[in-house]
Formats: structure tokens, sequence, C-alpha cells
């Protein structure tokens, strides 16, 4: 693959799944924060 | 009356959000834009649109949909009265109902053209010519060309002729829609997002891995890759591509069709809407920018060349899914499978979208006239049935409404959305909505986003709308985009005076 095409693929690859991980990951930590202050039993 | 339903889990909320934002256009509709407007260069626009108008917009509909959820009203004609004690507020708002039962109106009917194909594709009988004919691909296409032609019935003559198999899955379609609707949100749409979105990211890699290693004589999927991404940088100052982007990055997400205001509305008043809004859209992100472009447009480079990939890219979003997709799969080993995938994956994504605009209709009839949910999907959906066969035997009439209800009312109800909630609300109290319960805290500089960039951008795109392609566009009016203009305008004609009819009852029980 051409390296300015393969580039623009991977930067955009790259920033996608980058915020789909920051997102899930906190979406995880809150919600285990949540369920440990609460103490009920509520699942993502 | 039973009180009004909520969101059973999170992850089911946030999946029916992505579904309903993951339809046909990521998979079709963003690699044609992208290989069109500069390659990888259109990345740039798209992530700046995506930051300045997509994810504030889908913030503010996420907060406006809670904030009239909590207080028993799930659609706009109401909440915007809530919002904005004037007199034209609800009238406004109607346009939160017309937008997404015009489209559902003509949707459902291609989603039931993805349905078809994906059961006629796994009893193979799709086309299967010869590859002795690949030499040229116009040659090679003409039979699925043919096919679909005969399927649609959209040839010649005053009127379109739909097969009766056309016809059965456009039936089966409604079916499936009233049953996942009549369950209810937590029990069928959520239920069905928990499957279908899982099953939609599965089926989109297995297609990506079998298309990545896909080699012909005339080409790779690497060069369509090449094709796609290559950054063309003199097109960056072509305000063309701007434009473009925006309009992708706005309907990729469904913004201003009201749908996302009536699912939060299902929300609790302290549920979190910053982090769950922006994981429901960088799902459909990932659906777009990584699995919608590595599929179709590599496919068709891979199987064609790149020259005759780019003619097919060209030649627009349907060409693409039910022409040169299905060319491709009937000559490759387990075609006809990796055909069934693509339009099942097509399939769920349409369907998880179309119960999400059929939604905001039925919201609207529980919350402002109390009738049972089963009695609202059904008059929902009678109406809908009916008004669909405008766009099914109508010529013309399926873009029409498209590009009314499609594309230009979803840009000024978005613009509406902002207006009234940022400046008629108040602004400090929208950005309190916003923040309330947010598992993250907004950055400030948000807050003069949402209050300054997106209307002013939201506004330039109509203004750029109106001024370009609306004189060429009424120029070219036919009878049949009159009488679809006049069907248009008693449906609007129909809501307002049910919202008239609602506002009077309401009023005479105060």
């Amino acid at each position: 693959m051409k390296g300015s095409a393969l580039l623009f693929m991977l930067i955009s690859w790259n920033l996608i799944s980058s915020l789909c991980t920051f997102c899930f990951t906190r979406l995880f930590l809150a919600d285990r924060k949540r369920t440990k202050k609460t103490g009920e039993k509520k699942s993502l | 009356m039973a009180p009004r339903e909520h969101w059973a889990t999170r992850i089911g909320l946030i999946l029916a959000m992505a579904g309903n934002a993951v339809g046909l256009g990521n998979f079709l509709r963003f690699p044609t834009q992208a290989a069109e407007n500069g390659g990888g260069v259109f990345m740039i626009p798209y992530m700046i649109s995506l930051v300045l108008i997509a994810i504030p917009l889908m913030w503010v509909e996420w907060a406006i949909g809670r904030y009239g959820g909590v207080r028993g009203h799930g659609t706009t004609p109401a909440i915007f009265k809530l919002l904005w004690n004037h007199p034209l507020a609800k009238y406004i708002g109607v346009l939160g109902l017309f937008v997404p039962f015009v489209v559902s109106c003509y949707y459902v009917y291609i989603e039931s053209w993805t349905l078809g194909y994906a059961l006629l594709s796994l009893f193979g009988a799709l086309p299967h010519p010869s590859t002795a004919e690949l030499s040229s691909p116009e040659a090679y296409l003409a039979p699925f060309k043919e096919f679909l032609s005969q399927y649609t019935g959209m040839g010649e003559g005053p009127f379109y002729h739909p097969s009766y198999l056309a016809y059965f899955f456009f039936i089966l379609t409604i079916v499936l829609n009233i049953y996942v609707l009549i369950k209810g949100i937590s029990g069928g749409i959520e239920r069905l997002a928990k499957i279908a979105m899982p099953l939609l990211f599965l089926f989109a890699i297995i297609l990506l891995v079998r298309v990545l290693t896909l080699e012909t004589p005339y080409g790779t999927a690497v060069a369509g890759l090449n094709f796609l991404w290559e950054p063309k940088w003199s097109e960056l100052a072509n305000p063309k591509i701007w434009l473009a982007a925006a309009g992708q990055v706005f309907f990729t997400l469904s913004l201003g069709f009201g749908a996302i205001i009536t699912y939060a509305s299902y929300l609790k008043r302290n549920d979190d809407i910053t982090l769950s809004a922006l994981t429901a859209s960088s799902l459909n992100e990932a659906a777009e920018v990584i699995l919608g472009a590595s599929i179709a447009i590599p496919a068709a480079a891979a199987f064609f060349g790149v020259a005759a990939a780019q003619a097919i890219a060209a030649s627009g979003a349907f060409n693409l899914a039910f022409v040169s997709l299905p060319a491709i799969f009937a000559n490759i080993p387990f075609g006809d499978i990796f055909g069934f995938l693509w339009f099942i994956l097509l399939f769920f994504a349409g369907l998880t979208s179309s119960v999400a605009i059929t939604q905001p209709i039925i919201a609207f009839l529980q919350d402002e006239f109390r009738l049972e949910r089963k009695h609202a999907v059904l008059a929902t959906m009678g109406v809908l049935f009916s008004i669909a066969h405008v766009a099914i035997f109508l010529p013309g009439s399926l873009d029409e409404m498209d590009f009314w209800a499609g594309t230009f009312f979803v840009v000024v109800f978005a613009l509406c959305e902002v207006l009234i909630f940022f400046w008629a609300f108040s602004p400090s109290k929208a950005w309190a909505e916003i923040n309330r319960g947010g598992f993250i805290k907004l950055p400030r500089i948000f807050f003069y986003i949402m209050k300054y960039v997106t209307p002013v951008f939201l506004f330039l795109i109509i203004i750029w709308w109106v001024v370009t392609i609306l004189p060429s566009y009424l120029a070219q009016s036919t009878w049949t985009s009159w009488l679809t203009r006049q069907l248009l305008i008693t449906i609007m004609a129909a809501l307002c005076f049910l919202v008239y009819l609602q506002d009077k009852k309401r009023r005479k029980r105060k």
C-alpha cells in the first residue's frame, strides 16, 4: 500500500479505535464505581 | 395509564442508539463520499465536523430527550413547548415527527430489498454470470442491473411495477418491524439491538477479512484501499469537500431525525448522557470508518480493477450495494454465503434504524393521546404501510421524500433544536442539563461550540443548499414530484392538526 494512503488510513482507524477504547473503559470504570458505592448489582 | 418505559441496561441503550445511527449509509454512502471527495484528506474535514457539529448535536439531542422524558413527553412538539413557552414552539416540534415518519415510509421499503436479496443470495437465486465476461465490467454487471430493475420494477412507464417477491419481502419487513415495536422499548428495541448489533459487527469483520484477501487478475483489495485513502491535497481547499464531510457526519449519526430525542426520553433523570452519547457515536464511527470503508470499494477494485471501481463509486450507493457487490460474490468460493452475510448485515443495520425512526410517532400517540402501545404501533404502521405505496409505485417519489425529509428538513430541524435548547431555553440550564449525572465532565469549550459554532455551521449548510442545490432541483420537477410534495404537505398538516388537538385537550384538562 502507498505510504500516504496507509498513513491516512491508520491515523483514522487509530483515532476511532482510541475513542472506542476510552469510552468503554470509562463506562466500565464508572459502572464498577457505582456498583461499589450503592451496593446494587446493576451491570452495564 | 402504565408508567413510562425505561431502558433496562446501559449497554442496551448504547447499542440501540448505535443501531439507530448505523444504517445503510455507513457501508454505502461513506466510502463513495470519501472516494469522490479527496480520498484520505476527506477525513480532515470529516473529523473536524464530527467534533464541531455531530458530537455536540448528539449531546444536545440526548439532553433534550431526557429533559422531556422525565416530564412525561418523548417527542418534540411537547418538549419544545416545555423548553420555549411560545405558541410556535410546538409547531416547530412537528418537524421531529414529520422527518422520521416520512423517512420511515420509504426506508422500510429499501430495507426490505436487503432482506429479499439476503435470502435470494442464500438460496443461490441471484444471477451467476460466467467469469469470461469479466473483461468487460459493463457486460458482467448487466444481468445484476436487469435483476434489480425487475425486482423493484423501476423501469420506464408512468408507474413502477415491483415483483411479487419484492412486495412479499416488503410486507415481511413491515411485520418484523411491528413485532419488535409492539414488544416495547426494553423488550423489543433493546433486545433487538443486543442481538443485531454484535452480529452486524461480526458479519462485517468476516466480510472485511474476505475482501482484504481478495485477489483477481484485474486487481487487489489493497489497490482499492489505495484508491480510497490516497490523499488528494489539492482538493482540501474545495468548499464542496467540507460540505460533503459535514453532511456525511450529520447523516451518519442520524441527527435531526427526532429518533435520538425519543430514545433518550426513556432515560431516568440522573442517567449519564455525556459518556453514553459519545460511546454510541464512537461505535457508529467504527462501523463507518473502519468497516464501512474496507468492504464495498476495495472489493470492487479487487474484482473489476481500480478504474472500474471509480466508475462504480460514482454510480451511487444503490448500484454498489445491489449490483456490484452481488456480482462480486457471484464468482468467489462460497459467494452465496458471503452475499447473504452482506445483505443480512445491511438488513440488521436497516432494521435497527427503521424501528428507531418509527418510534417518535408511536411515542407521540402514547404520551399525548394516551394510546396503548399496541394500538399506537398498529396505527403508525398502518399509515406507514399505506404511504409507502406511493414510494413503491410512483416514479421519483422515493427520491423526492428523501430530498425533503431525509436531507433538507433534518438540517433545519437540527438548527431549531440547538437554537431552542441553547438560546430560547437558557444556555446555562442547557449546559447543566447535559452534564447532570454525566460520567465524564465536558470541557467548557463545548459550551461555546454548541452555542455559537454548531448553529452557524448548520445555518451555512442550509444557505449553501438553498443557493446551490435547490434551484436546479426544482427546475427538474415532474408531475410525480409535485404529487409527492402535495402528499408531504398533507402529512405535515395532519401532524400539525394532531398537535393542535392535543394542545386543546391539554388546556381543557387544566
